[in-house]
């Protein structure tokens, strides 16, 4: 596979002193490709952020790669320097966060936010660059857009504080985009908004969608990964995976979700909770939550092919032949 | 809400601010003043006979009715007409202009050598979470906190009058000699703005802000300058808000040391002699002025922080 942005065999951990490192994310394996969503889902604590910060070498104090590599066209993002993240970073890379209330600075102005970044990596003067700010803001469907460079967040409702921000993603036309969350901190009718221009802008690029809900995920992704205790337990295209799960826990993930078709039966949640994301793994993480669990789970099962373009981690894979 | 629409209603609202607080003031004054002993029992000395001494309460009106003087100390105070001095005869609100200056010019020094030293001091500390120095320099400016105003004078006094004869100590004779004072007086200031400015910082810092601009690609420099800085400033321009009318007024045992001929000393010596109207006018400016400083750190306030321009309204 040849990938726009390539995730392989990428360990994180946390290093103290002599012991062995606190091991986080353990081989995580992610392929996006031009014009394609994809889809990191789990619920908090399974690695899904971690993946997301260290794609943008954001990694937190004390959090180090371990091992494995990260790829954007083809060149390695772990092996360049400091000056060349900065690059990276909202040059080729853009990265859309959570919660648009904190995550913009209150004393700067939505033109000088995005000029600043617009200037860092574009040879443009300042008149130019609030050009290419004003153009970014229509871009994301924000009206009045002239009038809004010299607005402050707090002037702005949450949904447009999110569109400034997906505008400070896609400003310098990355090569690939990354959302963890974007839509979580949002009323209802405001994500579905959000979501609509989230599938639009990240066709362009390629994209990286973060989420705990499959039913976003469901909306505008084009492949799904399901991340589980750091490590992609079943990845596949969205309709396929949502249809025939075949890892346990993807299907348990689906059978918590609540539909419109579902009404008078009852969800049924997973049992248990999910394992500490320090925790080591010794056998398959989901063994003690998992109702196909037997001795054969002792062994941490392999991200293997499972036809169509599918891939599942499990020893007792579900789906049509598992089933007949 | 425009910036200089924010700024008329700061001044308004302080205006008024202003205009109670006077009133407040000079009452409480003139009352607290005449408990405190008979100014012309003061005048007439020791030895003086009882004649003496009504003679000069009917000079300064000290004979008439408690509510009489008050009421027309205040009719006075609005044409900012505060009497002579008691004791040197001339006007009381000159004799305290002609201080204003030499206090003023040590308080804006000492607060320009504190904002040089404390702000690239305090941002560096609050900036460098894991450094091992970070907590050796916050020791020391702990230690500094702690030695009173009046040691760290004599000090710089002995290294750089006594020992290095670079500099003179003893009062207003050009910028040769504003230095110690200024210095004197800058180091109540500095340890307390470096840790207000490195509290800050380091908040700031770890904003969610911080993590989207390092997300755009900005340099460590850059998130300090363009997006920590601007939010941690606002609680050094607060703190010098404060601390300005401690410059005022508490920098008496700095002014003594360097006889300096300001402020501080002229009130305490008024004081001593119940010199009223010395006193009242002392008092009256050091409320103006402290009242402007408040005003100009409100108008600073609604510059840096656009979210008070609109909270203003």
């Amino acid at each position: 596979m040849s990938g726009l942005l390539e995730i392989e065999g990428l360990r994180i951990g946390f290093p103290h002193g002599q012991a062995e490192p606190v091991v986080v994310l353990d081989g995580i394996d992610l392929s996006i490709r031009q014009g394609e969503i994809l889809g990191l889902v789990g619920e908090s604590g399974s690695g899904k952020s971690m993946t997301a910060l260290a794609a943008m070498g954001l990694l937190p104090p004390g959090a180090r790669v371990l091992a494995g590599a990260i790829r954007l066209d083809g060149r390695d993002l772990l092996a360049q320097s400091e000056r060349q993240w900065r690059e990276v970073r909202g040059g080729t890379l853009g990265m859309v966060f959570q919660d648009p209330m904190t995550g913009l600075n209150p004393v700067r102005s939505v033109g000088g936010l995005l000029s600043e970044s617009i200037r860092r990596h574009q040879s443009v003067g300042k008149a130019g660059a609030l050009e290419i700010a004003e153009a970014a803001l229509r871009s994301v469907g924000i009206p009045a857009a002239r009038e809004r460079l010299a607005a402050f967040p707090h002037q702005l409702s949450g949904g447009l504080r999110q569109r400034v921000m997906i505008a400070l993603a896609l400003v310098n036309r990355p090569r690939v985009i990354i959302a963890d969350e974007p839509t979580t901190a949002l009323d209802a009718t405001i994500q579905a908004q959000i979501l609509d221009l989230l599938r639009d802008r990240l066709h362009e690029s390629g994209g990286l969608m973060i989420t705990h809900d499959l039913g976003v995920a469901a909306e505008i992704c084009d492949r799904i990964a399901v991340i589980y205790h750091g490590r992609i337990v079943e990845e596949g295209p969205t309709r396929a995976v949502l249809a025939d799960p075949r890892h346990p826990y993807t299907a348990g993930l689906l059978a918590a979700v609540p539909r419109f078709d579902s009404r008078g039966r009852r969800l049924v949640p997973i049992p248990g909770q999910p394992p500490a994301p320090t925790a080591t793994r010794l056998a398959c993480s989901f063994r003690p939550r998992c109702a196909f669990a037997t001795d054969s789970c002792a062994a941490i099962p392999a991200l293997a092919p499972g036809g169509a373009g599918r891939r599942v981690a499990c020893h007792h894979a579900l789906g049509r032949e598992a089933a007949g | 809400m425009t910036r200089g629409l924010a700024i008329r209603d700061a001044l308004l609202r302080r205006g008024l601010e202003l205009l109670v607080l006077l009133v407040s003031i000079s009452t409480l004054l003139f009352f607290l003043l005449r408990l405190s002993g008979d100014p012309a029992a003061v005048l007439a000395g020791d030895e003086a006979d009882p004649e003496t001494v009504a003679l000069i309460s009917a000079r300064y009106g000290l004979d008439e009715p408690l509510l009489t003087q008050y009421l027309r100390y205040i009719g006075a105070i609005v044409t900012l007409d505060f009497g002579d001095s008691l004791r040197s005869q001339t006007d009381a609100l000159a004799l305290v202009m002609e201080r204003l200056g030499s206090t003023l010019l040590l308080a804006v020094l000492a607060l320009v050598i504190t904002a040089v030293i404390s702000l690239p001091l305090g941002a560096w500390l609050g900036f460098r979470p894991d450094a091992t120095t970070r907590k050796w320099v916050n020791g020391l400016v702990f230690v500094l906190q702690g030695i009173p105003g009046y040691i760290a004078g004599l000090l710089l006094i002995q290294l750089f009058v006594v020992e290095l004869r670079w500099l003179t100590s003893i009062g207003n004779a050009g910028p040769s000699s504003w230095i110690l004072p200024a210095l004197t007086l800058a180091s109540f200031l500095v340890p307390k703005m470096v840790r207000v400015v490195a509290a800050n910082t380091a908040e700031a810092m770890a904003e969610d802000y911080i993590r989207t601009a390092r997300a755009t690609g900005a340099s460590d420099g850059e998130l300090l300058m363009n997006h920590a800085l601007p939010n941690a400033v606002l609680g050094a321009t607060a703190l010098i808000g404060t601390q300005f009318a401690f410059l005022m007024s508490g920098s008496l045992i700095t002014e003594v040391i360097f006889a300096w001929p300001g402020f501080g000393a002229l009130l305490v010596s008024s004081v001593e002699r119940l010199d009223f109207p010395v006193v009242q006018a002392a008092v009256f400016v050091i409320a103006v002025l402290v009242s402007l400083v408040n005003a100009a750190t409100d108008v600073a306030f609604s510059l840096i922080d656009p979210r008070l321009r609109a909270a203003g309204s």
